[in-house]
């Protein structure tokens, strides 16, 4: 069940906000999603997180006259609910710097700068959404968690292309199509963590065998979906036929 | 022959040794090789290994020396300081070892393993007591002269009573005694110049950061004054309650105004809250760079930071490796869009770099790596440095993205 979610201290918007979502789901029947509340405060939001198996899209404001801020509130909705869908609505969203949207990993921006074209936005944001849960469903994902600090990231198995070892000292590198990411954890310690679908290539490398697209014997290389080679030792180039 | 190919070769060691290793800028491998081996075929082909090449070896070595670095006339001290150096050394072990065996062709070898040992200590000792004791930088003509003077004075003593030992060894103990009170006060001459070197740098960073708070505050007064007068326009629209008027005016004349805005200059003033002067003068020296003004540039450092766990210079060479990928990246792009973000988390200090990016992906298995590169021959060192770097602290978390065209190096928990 996606649930959605609106916040925002400012009550003319908050009620508009809530009207265009409830008017956009009201016809379809056939989705599995609800209006779950409207909150003026960051603490009320809180207090009401769906409970684990239901994800949440969340409309956010972050110009908060609070002690909370946009960043501390997007951590503690991903602490309770990891798949959930963020969008910030927010005055001067044109102006937010690239670095600021990634660093609250938004889905979306809406801007209030433009008040006619908010509803429209919503509207796509509530597609948007669903369209990635709907994807997310039926499929009881592996996550790997990563905790670092004081705070945890769920990455999908399954969108894992390989682990490596870093050049940094006790940590690994993730890779997955696009990114690479620095942790602090060994690969055996990984390999026992994710199972079946994983399996050294060699003893740095832990790949994801579902990743693998051709296994080039004579060179002892595999080629991954996004095109990565990686060279094979001759002991684990079975694990991949 | 064979002999003196040999003892030439010991000498040619000894010498160029000498010259070299009291440099300020220590001499390259190619630049010593190339003096040794010249050193070597001149003492070969000439046959001699006595006093009288002295000269003229001393003379080829300062020569090379002052064509093959900088700080010229510093260097040619520590050179001759060094020369005299071994010199002293030498004749030490050559009238040492001749108390026990004849003279034979290895005797140059302890005294060059000897010069080699305690070079680096005299140099960093001679460093340390130059700094220590401040004083008048020495004039380096008149030091060369003086030093030249009593070289040759203590080389006609020698030669006039080779057979009294006394002479020998008085001269060769003042002319020690000289060139180490030389290396001192020289050490202070080329602290000098270094500080000089680096204030030149800072100085230039901090004009153009004035510059860029003056252009700021500049557009920010022309801004206000635009202000007063768009408001009174509109005030006057709302009397006459003329709407479409109001609203053609809001169409025509504010909204462009607006999207101007954000593409005019980088405003510099976002870097106040980043308190490490090292790391303000790199930010500030790449981003108001020549190459950068051609970019969209934004900064946002959120709360101020005036401390890092990790090592400032380590953290320094790190960002500016990035950020000139970053810069690279950019300006080949469409977008032409750089943005830097300093934050404080819960993990500690935060990096992210974002570009805007042409590849369309990452390559996963050679990005990083040594000699790759997508920027033509004579790159592909960046990110593997960076690494090295990075190496010397484990606790720092690195992460790379491509993502929607962007490309995002993120740097956490330093």
């Amino acid at each position: 069940m996606l649930k959605l979610y609106f916040c925002d201290d400012n009550p003319a918007w908050l009620s508009a906000f809530s009207d265009y979502g409830k008017k956009a789901i009201l016809l379809k029947t056939e989705w599995d999603v609800s209006f779950a509340g409207a909150y003026s405060t960051p603490q009320e939001l809180l207090a009401a997180l769906p409970e684990a198996g239901d994800t949440g899209l969340y409309f956010l404001d972050i110009d908060f006259q609070e002690t909370m801020d946009g960043f501390a509130l997007a951590q503690k909705i991903r602490a309770a609910d990891p798949r959930a869908f963020l969008v910030f609505i927010t005055a001067h969203a044109d102006l937010a710097p690239l670095t600021f949207r990634y660093r609250l990993e938004a889905m979306d921006f809406i801007s209030k700068d433009r008040p006619s074209s908010v509803r429209g936005r919503i509207v796509e944001c509530i597609d948007d959404a669903y369209a990635r849960y709907e994807a997310f469903c039926g499929n009881s994902q592996d996550y790997l968690t990563l905790r670092r600090g004081n705070g945890t990231e769920n990455i999908p198995a399954a969108s894992i292309l390989f682990i490596r070892t870093s050049t940094v000292p006790h940590q690994v590198e993730i890779c997955l199509p696009g990114e690479i990411t620095g942790y602090y954890a060994t690969l055996d310690g990984l390999e026992k963590e994710l199972g079946e679908d994983f399996a050294r290539c060699h003893r740095s490398c832990l790949v994801n065998k579902k990743q693998v697209v051709s296994v080039r014997k004579k060179e002892r290389e595999l080629v991954l979906k996004d095109g990565s080679v990686l060279k094979c030792s001759y002991r684990n180039l079975r694990f991949f036929l | 022959m064979i002999s003196d190919i040999i003892s030439g070769l010991l000498y040619g060691i000894l010498f160029s040794l000498a010259a070299a290793e009291f440099l300020p800028d220590p001499l390259g491998w190619k630049n010593r090789a190339i003096l040794l081996f010249s050193s070597w075929i001149y003492l070969v082909l000439t046959r001699l290994s006595g006093p009288t090449a002295i000269p003229v070896l001393l003379l080829y070595g300062l020569l090379f020396v002052f064509f093959r670095t900088r700080l010229r006339g510093i260097s040619l001290c520590c050179a001759q300081a060094g020369f005299f150096l071994a010199l002293v050394v030498g004749r030490c072990c050559f009238s040492f070892l001749s108390f026990f065996r004849p003279v034979s062709l290895f005797t140059p070898l302890p005294a060059a393993a000897i010069l080699l040992i305690t070079a680096p200590l005299l140099k960093a000792a001679g460093y340390r007591l130059g700094a220590l004791f401040p004083g008048k930088t020495p004039d380096i003509p008149g030091v060369l002269a003086a030093e030249v003077f009593l070289f040759f004075l203590s080389l006609e003593a020698m030669l006039l009573y080779p057979s009294v030992l006394a002479v020998s060894a008085a001269s060769m103990a003042v002319l020690a005694v000289l060139s180490f009170l030389l290396l001192f006060r020289l050490a202070r001459l080329v602290i000098q110049e270094q500080k000089n070197a680096s204030e030149s740098r800072s100085l230039r960073t901090l004009e153009a950061y004035t510059e860029n708070l003056e252009q700021a505050n500049l557009q920010l007064r022309r801004f206000k004054h635009d202000y007063t007068n768009i408001l009174s326009t509109m005030s006057d629209y709302m009397e006459q309650g003329n709407l479409l008027g109001l609203k053609s005016y809001f169409q025509d004349q504010i909204l462009p105004m607006s999207s101007q805005m954000q593409l005019s200059s980088f405003d510099a003033s976002a870097l106040s809250s980043m308190q490490i002067p090292e790391v303000k003068s790199l930010l500030i020296s790449k981003i108001l760079s020549e190459r950068a003004k051609s970019l969209k540039v934004k900064i946002q450092i959120a709360s101020p930071i005036s401390w890092m766990v990790m090592d400032t210079g380590d953290f320094c060479r790190v960002l500016g490796i990035y950020l000139d990928n970053a810069l690279d990246g950019a300006l080949e792009s469409e977008k032409k869009e750089l943005q830097i973000s300093l934050d404080d988390t819960a993990e500690g200090h935060s990096l992210v770099i974002i570009n805007s990016c042409n590849s369309p992906s990452l390559p996963l298995d050679r990005i990083g790596q040594e000699s790759f590169t997508t920027k033509g021959s004579g790159h592909g060192m960046g990110l593997a440095t960076a690494a090295e770097i990075l190496k010397k602290h484990p606790y720092v978390y690195k992460r790379t993205l491509l993502k929607d065209g962007y490309f995002i190096q993120q740097l956490d928990n330093f």
